[in-house]
């Protein structure tokens, strides 16, 4: 500890290592987790929806009728509310583990095929998953596992949002306008079919 | 997009980072904080932002570079804070170790760590900024001039002195054992 010369104490400071915390390493070790698996967020919100009719049932018990009608609004008016308006767009085929996110909402829920789907919705296909989106006048958007995909806008036509992953676009002559946006740029659609992917 | 679910390639990036540069965040959050459990807290809100943001891991991104921004950034809101809270307060010591609170029972290098973190603390507080962010840090001086809105050279010469401050407060508390032991 006696040679303090510039260059060995700049060894030492970098060769410092902090004091063991596994308090911090399960903490770091849940995050991770907690983001990885869209699956237990799906728990997650079940046992919040459990809790929440536990919650209404005490309230009734308790002979608290306001605190219902306030607690329907809240919990059942308000998101209505915030929903997007749906689009021409329904669920042809589903294949494996496929979840949605409505616009302005933070959990995934499962795709089902007769899901009202809603400009803004995002789509998780998982692994070994896939779905089918078919348009009014027959066209299909597929995307394959691993992708991410949004519901742009519909103005006169259509427009989604990849963000990562495959998809793949077969349409109908005639179709109207159909736009692929990439976080690499735009991409609308001349041909009949075709394939994007984002890295 | 913040809360997709992490693929398993962002999500072996963020534990590979969190394996290779836990010790060196840790340090850099200590040094600047000078408490332990704020550091702690401070790496992993880092963390909490990647996981967050991980659309960001995209190829080319600097994860080690934006780490250590974080880091930094937090450690200076919990100064600033922790600043205001113990102004009134009188100094209670620099970075106790959590494990090792009894002198008597730390090792050898629980003992340097102490040491030189604690002639870190006595630097100025944008010397040891800059101190920190260069070895703990990995940042160039470039990068960190950027960051403190300097000029390279200068962020080189603080650099220096910084170095030459902590060597010099090393060599005093070595030489004030060395009288302590002397009969």
């Amino acid at each position: 500890m006696n040679d303090w010369n510039p260059e060995e104490l700049e060894k030492r400071l970098a060769n410092l290592r902090a004091p063991e915390s596994p308090a911090l390493d399960a903490r770091i070790r849940e995050l991770i987790q907690s983001a990885s698996s869209p699956a237990k967020r799906l728990e997650l919100v079940k046992r919040r929806s459990g809790s929440r009719r536990l919650i209404s049932c005490g309230l009734i018990a308790a002979g608290v009728l306001v605190g219902v009608a306030l607690c329907l609004l809240v919990q059942i008016a308000e998101p209505q509310s915030r929903l997007s308006p749906p689009v021409p767009i329904r669920v042809n085929t589903i294949q494996g583990t496929v979840l949605v996110k409505h616009r302005g909402e933070s959990t995934w829920e499962e795709l089902g095929a007769s899901s009202q789907l809603r400009v803004g919705d995002q789509f998780w296909a998982g692994s070994a998953s896939k779905v089918s989106l078919a348009m009014n006048d027959g066209s299909l958007v597929t995307l394959t596992a691993g992708g991410v995909l949004s519901i742009a806008h519909q103005d006169g036509g259509m427009e989604f949002e990849l963000t990562h992953g495959t998809m793949r676009a077969v349409m109908r002559e005639g179709h109207p306008p159909f736009a692929i946006r990439t976080p690499q740029g735009r991409l609308e659609a001349l041909g009949t079919e075709f394939t994007v992917s984002v890295e | 997009m913040d809360s997709l679910p992490l693929t398993h390639e962002k999500r072996a990036r963020i534990e590979s980072a969190y394996a290779d540069l836990r010790d060196r965040l840790l340090i850099l959050a200590a040094a600047l904080t000078a408490d332990w459990a704020a550091a702690e807290d401070v790496v992993h809100d880092a963390f909490a932002t990647i996981v967050r943001e991980h659309w960001r891991l995209q190829n080319g991104f600097n994860l080690e570079g934006f780490l250590t921004v974080c880091v930094r950034n937090r450690a200076m809101n919990v100064l600033r804070s922790e600043t205001l809270r113990k102004r009134a307060q009188p100094h209670s010591g620099f970075l106790i170790d959590p494990k090792a609170s009894d002198p008597g029972a730390r090792t050898v290098a629980q003992e340097e760590r102490a040491m030189l973190l604690d002639a870190v603390r006595k630097l100025s507080p944008e010397n040891r900024e800059i101190l920190s962010l260069r070895i703990w840090g990995g940042l160039s001086f470039e990068e960190i001039s950027q960051l403190q809105e300097i000029a390279k050279s200068s962020a080189h010469d603080r650099y220096r002195q910084a170095l030459s401050e902590v060597r010099i407060a090393l060599q005093e508390v070595q030489g004030g054992r060395n009288e302590r032991l002397e009969p």
